[in-house]
């Protein structure tokens, strides 16, 4: 993966800034001798501990997202360039023109499968920031990816060794072949991050509502009878969400493992899916509502 | 018909004696002078001006007082609108408002709420690339 041009400034920083404060140093400082010359190499070293954080930093899924913008910019231009070619081609019809075109399309196989493999090491950045996948759901997802990228990686390696607009057409047929599965592994990840987020939240709240119920426990000892039937009732109620969400998030995980075949048909179901994920977020919403007001029952008497 | 008087020419003349003839008057009698009298501080008119002060001043306080307080409606200063609190029943934290887990319930409450109405599901980010599987090398 290429290094941009900002990371690569950040990285020689440190570098760049010890001959500057040298020359600061000794251009302001009269007393420039033994006693300050090691006030430089302090900075110096100050600066590099900011600076190290910089590329860790970046490293996380924006600078993958960054790259991935970038190869599918490159993408778009060598699909123009490939279509100028191969239009120059057929109205000159001659062999450097067409050379020419059979380059640019190479360029342009390889192109679209690393822009595809640059999405998916997106992709599985965002998994890895997701806090709430679970052990079995990770796995999967990260074993969608490897095939994926294993897959385009093969077909990356294929494009550049085509001789013949017949051997561009066969690498281009291996990439469409695997277009349905490449599209399901999008959606399938896509939904799976979403989804994730949603049970980070549930179990967030699983966790404040188990406190909610020792405070209501506790808070039974000195109350009136009709104020903990009211905390019995908010209970009852932030139970009966949260099963609602539940459900929600067991019909969205069984819709993601159908997302496969007709790429179509596959839009269809990830709409559905969306909307469930909408009616899911809508509960966790409900869910801190109910839990706001649970707090003020405790809070007064 | 002339009246019986006598024509200008024929009027007796005035015969005035000359100034030396005069007899001398006497002369005045010299000026004694004046008896002081012994001075005295008029406290009559300084004690009526006194009251009168008082009675004044009395009097001029009456008058703004009676001015301000907007009894005859001449000289009225704007009043805010009279405010009345809204009766509120007064609710009493319960036992454990001060506890330590009912704080950190409270923080985690506010936190998860935020979070949750925050966040968006809709990641731009996330939308996949469209790549073109139309196109045909060499066709």
């Amino acid at each position: 993966m290429e290094q941009s041009l900002e990371v690569r400034f950040l990285s020689a920083a440190p570098f760049l800034t010890y001959p500057i404060v040298c020359i600061i140093a000794t251009t302001f400082c009269e007393c420039y001798d033994e006693q300050v010359r090691y006030i430089p190499v302090f900075l110096v070293f100050i600066l590099s501990l900011l600076f190290v954080q910089v590329p860790v930093a970046q490293a996380s899924s924006e600078q993958a997202y960054r790259d991935y913008q970038f190869q599918y910019d490159v993408y778009r231009t060598r699909l123009n360039e490939y279509r100028i070619a191969y239009t120059q081609y057929k109205q000159f019809n001659s062999l450097a023109a067409q050379q020419d075109a059979l380059e640019r399309g190479k360029l342009f196989l390889a192109q679209r499968s690393q822009a595809a493999k640059t999405y998916f090491l997106f992709l599985n950045e965002r998994l890895s920031e997701n806090p709430g996948l679970g052990t079995g759901e990770l796995p999967f997802y990260r074993a969608v990816i490897t095939n994926q990228v294993a897959y385009l990686d093969q077909n990356l390696v294929l494009a550049p060794s085509a001789g013949s607009f017949e051997d561009a057409r066969r690498v281009s047929d291996e990439f469409v072949k695997n277009n349905e599965q490449m599209q399901a592994a999008y959606r399938q990840i896509i939904a799976g991050i979403q989804l994730g987020y949603l049970n980070y939240f549930a179990k967030r709240f699983d966790d404040i509502g188990t406190a909610a119920q020792a405070l209501v426990a506790q808070s039974k000892t000195f109350s009136t009878p009709q104020k903990q039937q009211s905390m019995d009732r908010w209970l009852l109620s932030l139970s009966n969400k949260r099963s609602l969400f539940q459900q929600k998030s067991n019909t969205i995980r069984s819709k993601i493992s159908l997302l496969t075949g007709d790429v179509t048909e596959q839009d269809r179901l990830l709409l559905e899916i969306q909307t469930t994920i909408g009616g899911a977020r809508q509960d966790l919403v409900e869910l801190a509502a109910n839990l706001k007001e649970l707090e003020t029952a405790l809070l007064y008497e | 018909m002339a009246p019986e008087s006598l024509p200008v020419e024929e009027m007796p003349p005035v015969t005035t004696a000359p100034a030396e003839e005069q007899p001398a008057q006497a002369a005045p009698p010299p000026a004694q002078p004046p008896i002081k009298k012994p001075f005295t501080v008029p406290w009559k008119p300084i004690a009526i001006g006194f009251v009168a002060l008082i009675a004044l001043m009395i009097a001029g306080s009456l008058l703004s007082r009676g001015g301000t307080s907007g009894g005859n409606g001449t000289t009225q200063t704007p009043q805010g609108a009279t405010t009345y609190p809204t009766p509120t029943t007064v609710q009493r934290l319960s036992q454990i408002a001060t506890d330590s887990a009912f704080l950190q319930f409270r923080e985690e409450v506010a936190s998860f709420s935020a979070i949750v109405t925050t966040f968006t599901l809709q990641d731009g980010s996330l939308v996949p690339p469209i790549l073109d599987t139309e196109t045909q090398i060499g066709q």
